[in-house]
């Protein structure tokens, strides 16, 4: 249960940070600021017994740490997946896996919210 | 405006999906390479993505041990990149035998290797830049 949670807030995480501008989280800038604890970085080693807080956030989306680091090929792949499918009519939800229809509608959720919050 | 097409009514487009290269550094060789398609993107985002993305923090750091890490990283993408891109070889053989894919990996020439990751890569749409991770 806590691994699918974990799962589908990396995917939110990834679907937001895309949408974002990425130019201040790129690895070369942050190491050589000097930053990468500081963002607690996923490829820093001994990051985890320190304390959790906000590291990046976008509308009510909130990683506690460096979004890059955090963000899963598995991720990225859904969202690839998820914008070929609306692209091909997002139709034919029948013959998904229970994991792929699970994530398109999270996908789907976070894209409506990202439209509705332009629109305000 | 009108468009012309020289496709006549009823006849359909025949889009191969993979493409025949010959080899420059090795002119007897010709391989076969897969084309890239939305499916086989998401395949190759969920096998590589957190590997070009170590290779990003690793790279960028000072430490010696890091680059090292680096490039082990990089020559295991390498390995990705053919495995998934390249689907067949000819004009070839490794130790008498007719050369694979996978026996192109474990024991072929590395120039070879080195060019068809080249034709991969320019297949996927990665600039010189992204080419050089």
């Amino acid at each position: 249960m806590r691994t699918e949670r974990s799962r589908k807030k990396k995917l939110i995480i990834a679907f937001h940070f895309q949408s974002s501008d990425q130019a201040g989280w790129k690895c070369v800038t942050c190491r050589a600021a000097g930053l990468e604890r500081k963002r607690r970085c996923g490829f820093v080693k001994g990051l985890r017994d320190e304390p959790e807080r906000a590291i990046w956030a976008r509308k009510h989306v909130v990683a506690v740490s460096c979004p890059k680091s955090l963000i899963s090929a598995d991720s990225l792949a859904w969202i690839e997946e998820f914008y070929a499918w609306k692209l091909a009519g997002g139709i034919d939800c029948q013959t998904m896996s229970a994991r792929q229809a699970d994530a398109f509608a999270v996908l789907e959720r976070e894209l409506a919210t990202q439209r509705r919050s332009v629109n305000e | 405006m009108t468009m012309k097409s020289s496709l006549r009514l009823g006849e359909a487009m025949n889009y191969e999906s993979r493409s025949r290269v010959g080899s420059k550094v090795r002119p007897e060789v010709t391989f076969t390479l897969r084309r890239m398609s939305v499916e086989r993107r998401v395949d190759l985002t969920r096998r590589l993505r957190e590997l070009l993305q170590k290779i990003e923090f690793l790279e960028s750091g000072s430490n010696p041990r890091e680059s090292m890490e680096a490039a082990l990283v990089a020559a295991e993408v390498n390995q990705i990149y053919l495995s998934w891109g390249l689907a067949a070889i000819e004009g070839l053989e490794i130790d008498g035998q007719g050369a694979t894919p996978e026996s192109l990996i474990s024991a072929g020439p590395e120039d070879l290797c080195r060019e068809i990751i080249a034709a991969i890569r320019a297949e996927c749409g990665l600039s010189e830049a992204e080419r050089k991770n």
